[in-house]
Parts: structure tokens; sequence; C-alpha cells
């Protein structure tokens, strides 16, 4: 059957362009493509007039009329499989972000060459039913030659400019500059950084090994560097998973994967295991092991899977692979089945390195809750001691050997915390226990009975538990409501002008008399106040406890110490109010 | 390429639009783009080219300086004149430098693309600007012997109607520079697309109140327009005035808020239809103070004036202009009338002219004097 031009709708070209890119980034990561496929060393990308513009340009060999003409054929590229992208709708990946493209192009020996898209005519068109040649000729501009300047080199210079021209407001708060950070990072094929991630060199050797890794495009993103993930060392168990993936005895793939240091997921954007090719992410942000190949895997670990098999082909859309062939199968199997491995590895990791007990019983014993790390300590034992597989993969091996030196770490802490709780430093202790108790046994017995009111903590709590013990003898001692008593001692002590929520000292000490004499008297009354404000908490319990909040801090035995004399204070408090006379001017 | 834009050292309220298309217009051909602003001693940056722009032909000779300049200093650069005064006079420019080029009229190019703000960062009288000028439309329907418009621009012809996607990122307010923005078919659009963006917006040349109708009022009374101008031009434009200010006021537009431009001093010699004389100033000023707005007197320069304020027409005398000057500075506000009670009643009550901008002089002891 014979085709001629009505036969392709104008749809197809929205199709194109905004099916496959609306909405997002993946047009930077089109335009690097292009970039280091015409081996490009430098790609900067940079914004232009406040964020208005986005300017992709790399020190390729640049385009002459011919490239360039080629460049913008729609789903024909000269580029092989072997290029990074060769699907051939590179240049007008940008069309659904920008008012327009231009591209500024200049081969060695060759004229400096500019065309623009009139992407804002050809979204327009799109939806018209116009013929597909036409929309496409009526919305780029001819081809045209531009002068050099001065200092511009006819023989040398080469260059692909690359201007998104008025970011459409909608996509502005996709164009911005943390999210295109993200985007290339995880995406594009940057290095890693070799002060902040230890494992660089190690894990560059070995990739290197199997030819792969070999960037030596420098991008940068205004003026910055881009690295890729991770960005840091110290999380992680010190050896690495290095595997190879075979199908029919064949490598199709080589991967590496880091395990946290710590029994839990990671943070981003140091999680995840993303499968590479040719250094490019597929998937971009997607982390594809976890999204669509197991369910289940928990993301502790970070790590890269290589694809080397040219059999291994991404969609167009680069989330996912083509299911074409007998190698997809059979390699995503093996993927599953690392991450099974891994899974198993986590298993083992938790048991034989309880960190979390050994944290919590270690919080305990500095706090002198002897009880509760004690608990967990038996907890973290018994996980020690228990018996769990480990996988028994080849490229396991060493991370075994890693973890166990790890659990053996971790238990000789469990002895340690162990035989500090069993130290005599605990009669101190329980003197100061002692005294808190007798002089809770001294005081008023209406205190007493409010204190033990107050469930089994009470006692450590004084800001919940002496509370109706106060009110309740103001208000049988003056016949009134606490809150007229609290209006009246307001008025007596000045704390009108010390409000608790102000940012004002609590206490003030002024030297100058006469006009700002009045603060002087403040002085026993804000002490009455705060007092006040923490037993009788009138200003709510919140306030009592945040006034309290310092006592959270101190140690064991200085809490006794300091409860002790709280409730000296409150059982002093108690009987000058009881011992007191009704004012008889 | 180097390209170097220069904005010549004269008085102006706003920053070079051209210029900045053009930094747009070239940095999409890949080229560098430098801006200065009058005379840059120091100026890190060999140009290929040197584009000078200019405004009012009064203003002239802040633009020679830069030509003489930069042409002194890049010898072997080109040198191009644009703008106003350029396109009015190109030949005065050519004569007195004959290696300068001139370019007149619009730049059709560079017309779409989004003015460069970014280039006014670096220059101290422009950094702090945070409004996005726009032409909605070029050209006018009318043609107005005292205006430089049909000249320039000619017929109506609308260009930008996606109002959103010229808004420059951070910019709070939207000025307008459209000659008339109502005689172009998409005002109704670019009034939708306005509300929607919740924007401050200036019609910053004025609304022509002969097209204002009960829809146009409406829609304005319904945007965030913190000064709505018209313009007082012909002494037949009365009941225009009064009925579209009416409109406007029912709509909820604050009189107080309507400024109205009013010519004076204009002297048609060709068709001697619309000249105007202080009687009819003074008709106009109380029709608009009676109506509770601001009056603003726009005394007429010819196109072509190479010095401001030497015009006079045949039916002004020097004093009365100067009087109108004097009572702008003493009994206005910012060179306005506003309809302050006083002075409308100075004005409602006046005989005549003199009467009504007279002032009484000045006591010894009230003299201020400026240094």
């Amino acid at each position: 059957m014979q085709f001629t031009n009505e036969f392709i709708g104008s749809r197809l070209i929205e199709t194109i362009t905004s099916g496959l890119y609306d909405g997002n980034l993946n047009c930077l990561r089109e335009y690097i493509q292009n970039a280091i496929d015409s081996n490009a060393e430098n790609i900067s990308i940079y914004f232009e007039n406040g964020g208005n513009d986005l300017i992709i340009k790399d020190d390729g060999d640049g385009m002459d009329r011919e490239d360039l003409k080629n460049a913008l054929r729609i789903g024909v590229s000269n580029k092989s499989v072997d290029n990074v992208g060769w699907r051939g709708i590179g240049i007008w990946s940008g069309v659904s972000a920008s008012k327009s493209i231009a591209i500024i192009t200049k081969k060695r020996n060759d004229n400096k060459l500019w065309i623009e898209i009139n992407n804002e005519k050809l979204r327009s068109e799109s939806r018209s039913n116009k013929p597909v040649l036409s929309i496409l000729s009526s919305s780029t501009s001819d081809i045209e030659d531009q002068p050099l300047g001065k200092n511009e080199s006819y023989e040398n210079d080469h260059y692909t400019m690359i201007r998104l021209e008025s970011i459409l407001p909608p996509q502005r708060n996709i164009f911005n500059e943390k999210k295109i950070i993200k985007f290339l990072s995880r995406v594009v094929p940057a290095p890693f950084n070799e002060n902040r991630f230890s494992f660089a060199k190690e894990i560059n050797d070995w990739l290197n090994k199997y030819k792969i890794s070999n960037i030596k495009t420098n991008i940068t993103f205004q003026d910055e560097k881009i690295y890729r993930p991770p960005f840091e060392s110290d999380i992680f168990l010190k050896d690495i998973i290095k595997k190879e993936f075979k199908v029919k005895e064949e490598l199709v793939a080589v991967g590496w994967a880091l395990s946290n240091m710590e029994n839990k997921a990671l943070q981003e954007p140091n999680r995840g295991i993303y499968f590479k090719k040719k250094g490019f992410t597929l998937g971009d942000d997607e982390n594809l092991v976890r999204n669509q190949y197991t369910g289940t895997y928990h993301p502790w670990q970070y790590g890269e899977i290589h694809i080397i098999s040219p059999e291994l082909i991404e969609t167009a859309a680069r989330n996912s692979l083509e299911y074409n062939n007998q190698t997809v199968g059979p390699f995503l199997e093996e993927i599953s089945e690392f991450v099974r491995l891994l899974e198993q590895q986590n298993h083992y990791k938790s048991n034989k390195n309880p960190l979390n007990q050994i944290v919590r019983s270690q919080k305990y014993v500095d706090s002198g809750d002897i009880k509760l790390a004690k608990k967990q300590l038996t907890k973290a034992k018994s996980q020690l001691e228990a018996k769990r597989g480990f996988p028994t993969d080849s490229s396991f091996k060493e991370m075994k050997a890693t973890i166990d030196k790890e659990s053996e770490r971790n238990r000789k802490t469990v002895e340690d915390l162990n035989a500090r709780i069993s130290q005599p430093n605990q009669d101190l202790l329980k003197k100061k226990k002692d005294e808190l108790d007798s002089i809770i046994n001294g005081l008023p017995t209406d205190v007493k009975n409010s204190i033990k009111r107050a469930s089994s903590k009470g006692r450590m709590h004084p800001e919940m538990s002496v509370t109706d013990s106060i009110v309740d003898i103001l208000k049988r001692k003056t016949g009134l409501q606490i809150n007229e008593v609290r209006d009246l001692s307001k008025e007596a002590y000045g704390w009108s002008s010390v409000n608790p929520s102000n940012k004002d000292p609590l206490i003030i000490f002024d030297k100058r008399t006469d006009k700002h004499s009045r603060n002087r008297n403040l002085r026993l009354g804000v002490m009455i106040y705060a007092i006040h404000d923490i037993l009788v908490n009138s200003y709510k319990h919140e306030k009592g406890a945040e006034a309290l909040g310092w006592f959270e801090d101190v140690n064991e035995e200085e809490k006794y110490e300091i409860l002790a004399e709280m409730y000296g204070a409150i059982g002093l408090i108690y009987r000058l109010i009881e011992k007191s006379e009704k004012y008889k001017p | 390429m180097n390209i170097l834009l220069v904005e010549p050292d004269y008085y102006s309220k706003f920053p070079p639009l051209g210029l900045m298309k053009l930094a747009s217009f070239h940095r999409s051909r890949g080229n560098n783009i430098k801006f200065v602003r009058g005379i840059d001693n120091d100026l890190n940056f060999h140009p290929d080219k040197i584009l000078i722009t200019s405004l009012f032909t009064y203003a002239w000779a802040p633009v020679h300086k830069a030509i003489e300049f930069y042409h002194n200093r890049f010898p072997d650069s080109n040198v191009e004149v644009g703008g106003i005064y350029a396109s009015i006079m190109p030949d005065r420019i050519r004569s007195t430098y004959p290696y300068a080029g001139v370019h007149i009229g619009l730049y059709d190019l560079a017309e779409y693309y989004m003015p460069a703000y970014d280039i006014l960062l670096n220059v101290k009288k422009w950094e702090n600007w945070d409004a996005s000028i726009i032409f909605s439309s070029r050209g006018c329907i009318r043609k107005c012997p005292f205006c430089v418009v049909p000249k320039l621009e000619g017929m109506i012809r609308p260009c930008i109607t996606d109002i959103q996607n010229y808004v420059y990122p951070g910019h709070k307010r939207i000025i307008f520079w459209d000659n008339n923005f109502f005689a172009s078919p998409n005002w109704k659009k670019v009034l939708q697309d306005l509300n929607d963006l919740g924007i401050k917006v200036d019609f910053n040349q004025g609304l022509d109140a002969r097209l204002i109708d009960d829809e146009k009022a409406r829609m304005l009374a319904d945007l965030k327009i913190p000064m709505l101008r018209m313009a007082y031009d012909y002494v037949g434009d009365k009941n225009s005035i009064m009925d579209s200010v009416e409109l406007l006021s029912d709509y909820g537009v604050r009189r107080r808020n309507i400024f109205i431009y009013t010519l004076y001093n204009f002297y048609d010699s060709v068709n001697r239809l619309y000249n105007d004389t202080p009687e009819i100033f003074l008709m106009k000023i109380r029709t608009i103070l009676q109506l509770g707005c601001v009056a603003y007197p726009m005394r007429f320069e010819p196109n072509s004036s190479l010095k401001k304020n030497q015009f006079i027409s045949p039916n002004w005398t020097k004093e009365q202009l100067e009087m109108i000057a004097d009572a702008r500075r003493v009994i206005g506000f910012g060179g306005a009338f506003p309809p302050y009670e006083g002075l409308v009643k100075k004005i409602n009550n006046s005989m005549g002219f003199h009467d009504a901008f007279g002032l009484r002089p000045l006591k010894e002891s009230a003299v201020i004097t400026h240094s």
C-alpha cells in the first residue's frame, strides 16, 4: 500500500513530544545523550535570564547543515545501537517544556548554524488536523548561518548549544534548580564524588574491568559539577557486594551493592538499586528494582546494575526493558534472585547486629533505668545467639565476614553494658532514692496523698502530682476559686508584666530606682510565680512540662536530689499557706 | 559574537525594553551580550557590535555622547543606533556619525522574545526593577496629529496574547505599553488572562476612553489596577471621558485612582482642528476634577524637538505655560492635580485661566531657595 502525507496525522507529533516527555526533565537526558554521542568532553547546563531559559551547551563535534537536518528527523537516526541515544527524537524532546527551542551549532571548518523550533506553534497546530509535514515546516525556522565574532575561530570552534527558551510557567516548578540537580545526579553518567564517597575507587576499578563507567564527560549545572550518589560512605558496611549476572553462561550485566550499617532503610539519595546502561539510569528517579521486579525489597542497600548485553534494550521512555528477546526474562529472574539474597542478608544482619536494642539499652544504662536496660540487653543477646541463614552465593562471601565482624563487636558492647549494670554505684542511687522517700514521708498528708494519687510514676513528675494539694489548700484557706487567687496574687506581685509566653527574662534584677523601682518588687513575686506556674499549673500542664524540660536531661542521682529539694519547697509552701491567717488591716 | 548594548544616560522611568529584547534575541543566536548604561570606562568586554538605543528626540545629547565614546573605545566594532530618536531623525545621526548604522522602527525578529530582565541587575539604576513590560499590541487605530505612534508603528496589530508567558519569574506587576489597548482585537483574552494571573497591572500609556464600554469597564474593575490611566486630548472627548468614568465608578473603581492625561499647548498647523487654548485647558481640568479624578497635564512637545519645553503654541504665552508649571509644583501633587477639596474649589470658582492657575505671590519669609 502506498502511504502519503495525509496518512500521518498531526497528533503523532503530540504523541512523540508530549506523550513521551511531558512534564518531566527527561529532555535533559536526551540532550546530554546527544552531547555524549558527539564526543563532548564538557557539558554545561545553566539557566539564563532568571530561570527563563535553560541552556545545554556541549563542546562536542557540532553539526553541519546536513547533520542538523538529520538531527531534526523524527524517528530516524544515524546513530548505531552502540550510541546512547538512537531513536531519533532527541532534539524534539523539549517541545512541551518551553516556548521555543533554539539550536546553535558549529563544526570545525564549518559555519555557525542556527535553527529555531516554535513550540507554541507546533503545539497549537498539532491539535489541528493539518498534515504533519506542513506543521513541522511552518513551526521551524530555516537553518541560518550566523556570523562569527572576532574571538571565534572558523577552523577550531565546535559545539552545540540547545536553548529551551521561555520555560512555560506551569513547567517552572519542574525546571527548578533543586529538581534538576537531583535528576541529573540520578540519571546522567556522572562520576562519584571521591571526596565524599570512599568506595569510589574500588567500584570504578571493578567496573572498568568490564569496560563500563568510562565516564570522561564533565557535566555541570549552574557551574557546579554533577556527581552521582551515594554521597556518603560512613553509613555503609565496609564491604562491597560485586555480582556478575549471566544468562546462558554469557555475561549480560554487572552489579554492585553496599549495605546500610544500621538496620533500617537508607535515606534518599543514598538508597535503591538502579539499572544503568551506558552510564544512564533506566527509569530515571524510579528505582526499577524495587518498583517493577520485586514488591517486597527493603531498600537497605545502594547499588547499581550495569547492563552490558546489547540484547537488553530499554523502552523508548526508558522506564523498563523491552521484552522482545530470550535474554530479558532470564535476566530479570537473575535480578529477582539477587534481590532475594539481599533480603536474606538483611535478615541475617539485623539478627546478628541488634543495633536498636544496643542503642536503647545504652540509653537506659546512662539514665539509670537499669531494669529497662536489662530487658533490652537480654533481647540483644538472644538475637546474637540465634541461628540464621546467610546467602551461599559467592558474591556475598566477604559480606558475611564483614557482618560477623560487626556482630562480634556488638557482642562485646553487649557484654560491656552488662558489666556496667552490675557495678556497685547502685548504692548511691539507692541512698538518694531513700532520701527522697523520707522527704516525701515528712510532707503534710494532703501533699503526700496527692503525690500518691498521681500513679506510681507520680513522684517523678512534680508538675503532675502535687498540683491538687496546693490548689485545694489555696481554695480552702481563701474561700475563692483558683483563678480568683491567681488574679489577686498577680496584682500583689505584679505578675501581669511577667508573661510566661513572652521573651522577657523570667526574673529581672534592676538597679534603677524611682520610676522603674517596681521591677525590683517583682523578684520575690516571680519566684513564687514560677513555682506557682510549675506546680499549680494555671497555664495548663504543657507549660509546666515545658518549664521542667531541663529536668528530663539530668542523670538519675541528680534527679532524685532535685526532686527531694522540690518536694521540700512544696512542703514549705503548703505549710506557709496552711499556717497563714486572714489579713486584718 | 560579542554584542554590547548601550542605554545612553538620559532620564527615564523605565528600563530599555528594546535592548532587553535584543539581548534575548542575540543570546538566542548564541551570542554573548553585555549591557551598560551611559559611559562605562572599565568595560572588560570586546564587542563585535555595539547597539545603542535612544529615547525622546530632546534627549539626543547623551545618545551622541555614547556613540562617540564607544566608537572611540572600540573603533573596529560596528555601531548601530536604534530607538525613537534614531527612528525619527536618522539623518541627523548619519550625517554626524557616518560610521554609525541607524535602525529605523521596530526590530521585528526580537519582538517575541522574553526581555532579558537579568541584564538590568548589572546596572545600578535598574537593579531593583520588578515589573514585566508587555506590548500586547503595536500601533494605533487613530492618527492624532500630536502623536508619533502612527508614524513609527502604523496601524494597530496584536502581538503578544499569551500574557502569562511574558511575566518574568518573580515579577509582581505588569506594565502594558500598548498605545491603544482596547483597539486591539485581543483585548478580551488579555484581560481574562490578567484576571487569572491576579497580578498588578498598569496600562501605562492610558486607555482610550472612547472605547470603554460596559463590558470593558466591568473587566477592568476586576483587575488589580492601582492607577487607571486615560487621556483627555480633544475637547470633544468630554462625553466619552465622563461616561467612562461613571461606568468605571459604577463597577467599583475609585475615582481617585483614575488618572487623566490632559494635553495642552498643542497647535496643529496643518488642519487647525484640535488647537487648545488656556481656557480650553481650564475647562478640561475642571471637568476632570469635578468627576473626582486626577488630572495630569501633558505639555505638547513636537515629535522632533531637540530641546524640551521650547515650543509655544500661538494660542499660548510663555507666561501662561509657566503658570501651569508653577501650579503643578505648588498646588498640585507629583505634577498632577488631584481632586483635593481646596483645589477643586479654587478651579471651580475661578473666573478664568489666570484666576484658576495664578498663585499668590509668596511672602518674603516663605521663599525657600534651592541651592
